[in-house]
């Protein structure tokens, strides 16, 4: 039916429903574009956008329980992720090859002497990478102009105070000037003497936005950071996987399972021997009985064979007692290993606990919630009352 | 468009509810105090009477330490609860006295009055008859203050209990109907089947041993209604006994005695035992038997 066709009334009342429509549709639109932009927001921060990346690089045995995208992780934070993980060549020394971003601000804590550490994450295998603060030795990259001058350009350069040293300085395997050591005149001198012809030299007064150079171990001086950077060597701290300790072990159990079948086995045959002693000196009584006269003789012969079984038990509890010793050395790697373990998962203990007040908290928020909260019964705890019975006779 | 509007706000709302913040934290020691009365209330209703007695005094200390006297007062009836369970009738006293007097000096009149009729009961349960007559005196005088029919229904029971005590049983039957009704009124089971007991006892002293055993049973039947051990062992002996005065259905007199007794052994109540014991080698004489 048209609009027009309708009385005044109707249209008045639906045109108040159009209105109310719209201003359905315009709050929910807004309410999708704020859920929409805090979601980009989180995002944006979780994965680092807008910040400036810069590669690292692990060597390591092996890639289980390591993941791409896996966060990494250096004093608690998580400072960038795992871009790359791929199988070294068939001939190289080390078997996985693993790249990571680290986001800004943090590859300023990574020096030259940082370490990055495989963890177990959890009992399920999986391992993370945690990174340490660099605390004695030169920034992985530098954010400063990086020039490199002969020595007698250098000459004009002495005593600036902004101007140092851009790489380390070494007199047959002792560093005598580390890098960042300023530029003053005796340090020049040392430098001169040395015969050095040019030096790279960092200017701390101009600041630069990207990397102007990247910290090279083998020359001991900032390099300039090539185009295809694959990025700064991090050295490793490796623990093994979950599963090679769980090989581990094993394989202890199964060296100390012999020796403790070893064990039970020489105890048989000593327990036969001292059988076959007992038997042999059951049958001496017997024969010495009749046999008197030749009592010198055959106490000969008694104590001769006592004597060679004794010898014949002292060599087995020598023998016992050594594989004990064996034994209990497997036992006491056994142990180790199994401390190690513990040791290496030390935060599940924590985790679970957090785990039971986090659930005992939802389980209280529940209780309180005013849809739920009369599924619960009311608190068993009440105030105790003064009670008072009748008396029964 | 208003209403549409404040309609849509109040779904919003609705849907959007959240919990309601979380109570304050309750502080340490007040925690403490509370745990440690619920224990001792846990204790004294499974009648484990010297753990509730230990719980009892523990949570009494702690209120005092707090300077909450209400409910330490409050601990300290039901420690003396706690100990006329448990027979100690002097430490039962005390700690009710104790209590009396707080409440007398916070102006609780109600719990003083509970406090009171405990004491009158511990005096009855010691044989202290003097006492028991003055308490139940200066309780006579208070009762019509107060207005929960449960207390007054419990007064009166006890009144009628004394009565019934002297021989005086038309004024023990009025009060203990007076009891009865007030017990109704509070629509305390309880209370109703232990007024039907004590009636059964007053029958049973007039001789009217037809109306005892009408009310001893109907007492049972309340008492197992109400899963009362205590009620329901109780009902076994009067029915018991009352059936071997009566010198009716002997063999029946027999097994309910029997019952009797065994439930009081299970219960531990040494006294209520040699009294049910007592009667059942009466009951197995007077049919004969040798046991």
């Amino acid at each position: 039916m048209p609009l027009q066709d309708l009385t005044p009334q109707l249209r008045t009342r639906l045109s108040r429903v159009e209105r109310l429509v719209g201003l359905f549709v315009t709050v929910a639109t807004i309410l999708l574009i704020v859920g929409l932009t805090y979601y980009v927001v989180q995002t944006a921060k979780r994965k680092g956008w807008g910040r400036q990346k810069l590669p690292y690089f692990l060597l390591i045995d092996s890639a289980t329980g390591l993941q791409l995208g896996s966060r990494v992780r250096l004093m608690g934070f998580d400072i960038g992720e795992i871009t790359q993980i791929t199988a070294g060549e068939p001939y190289d020394p080390y078997n996985v090859f693993v790249q990571i971003r680290v986001w800004e601000p943090y590859f300023g804590y990574i020096w030259a002497d940082s370490r990055a550490k495989i963890l177990s994450a959890d009992f399920l295998g999986g391992r993370f990478i945690e990174v340490t603060k660099g605390t004695n030795a030169p920034p992985s990259f530098l954010f400063y102009e990086l020039r490199t001058v002969s020595i007698k350009d250098a000459q004009g350069l002495v005593d600036r105070p902004n101007v140092v040293l851009g790489q380390e300085i070494y007199v047959t395997n002792q560093m005598v000037l580390g890098a960042f050591a300023p530029l003053t005149s005796s340090n020049y001198n040392t430098i001169a003497q040395l015969g050095i012809a040019n030096v790279k030299i960092i200017d701390k007064g101009v600041k630069t936005k990207k990397p102007e150079g990247m910290w090279d171990d083998k020359t001991a001086t900032y390099q300039p950071v090539p185009v295809e950077n694959k990025g700064y060597w991090l050295q490793v701290e490796e623990s093994p996987a979950l599963t090679e300790r769980l090989e581990r072990v094993v394989n202890a159990v199964e060296e100390a399972l012999p020796d403790f079948l070893g064990l039970t086995n020489k105890l048989a045959s000593v327990l036969t021997n001292a059988a076959a002693i007992f038997t042999h000196a059951d049958d001496l009584l017997v024969t010495a009985k009749p046999a008197l006269t030749n009592l010198t003789a055959r106490l000969d012969t008694v104590l001769a064979s006592s004597d060679k079984t004794i010898i014949t038990a002292q060599t087995n509890i020598n023998l016992v007692v050594s594989n004990l010793v064996v034994t209990l050395e497997n036992v006491g790697n056994l142990t180790s290993n199994l401390n190690a373990q513990v040791q290496a998962n030390g935060f599940i203990l924590r985790q679970i606990s957090d785990l039971i007040v986090h659930s005992d908290e939802a389980v209280q928020g529940l209780k309180r919630h005013w849809l739920l909260k009369g599924a619960f019964g009311p608190g068993t705890n009440q105030a105790p009352e003064s009670v008072v019975k009748p008396r029964l006779e | 468009m208003k209403k549409g509007l404040a309609i849509v706000l109040g779904v919003a709302l609705l849907a959007g509810c959240r919990s309601s913040k979380p109570p304050p934290p309750v502080p340490l020691h007040v925690e403490e105090a509370q745990r440690a009365a619920a224990q001792a209330a846990k204790l004294s209703e499974e009648a484990n009477w010297a753990a509730a007695a230990k719980q009892w005094d523990l949570a009494a200390d702690f209120y005092f330490l707090l300077n909450d006297r209400t409910n330490a007062a409050i601990a300290l009836h039901n420690l003396g609860q706690a100990y006329r369970g448990g027979d100690d009738f002097a430490s039962a006293e005390q700690a009710l006295a104790e209590a009396a007097k707080i409440n007398e000096e916070l102006g609780r009149r109600k719990e003083w009055f509970r406090n009171y009729l405990a004491l009158a009961q511990v005096a009855a349960n010691a044989g202290d008859t003097n006492v028991q007559a003055k308490r139940l005196e200066v309780l006579s005088k208070a009762v019509t203050e107060i207005p929960e029919p449960e207390l007054k229904g419990t007064f009166h029971n006890e009144m009628g209990l004394w009565r019934l005590e002297q021989g005086r049983f038309s004024e023990a039957a009025e009060a203990l109907e007076r009891a009865e009704s007030y017990f109704k009124e509070a629509k305390d089971r309880y209370g109703v089947a232990t007024v039907r007991a004590n009636e059964a006892k007053l029958y049973e002293r007039q001789g009217n041993y037809p109306a005892a055993m009408d009310s001893w049973q109907v007492a049972l039947g309340d008492f197992e209604a109400l899963a009362n051990p205590a009620g329901i062992t109780r009902s076994l002996l009067g029915l018991g006994r009352t059936l071997l005065l009566a010198n009716q259905d002997l063999p029946k007199a027999e097994d309910l005695l029997r019952r009797a007794a065994r439930n009081y052994e299970t219960l531990k109540k040494p006294k209520e035992l040699q009294e049910a014991q007592t009667l059942l080698a009466k009951c197995l004489k007077a049919q004969g038997k040798t046991e």
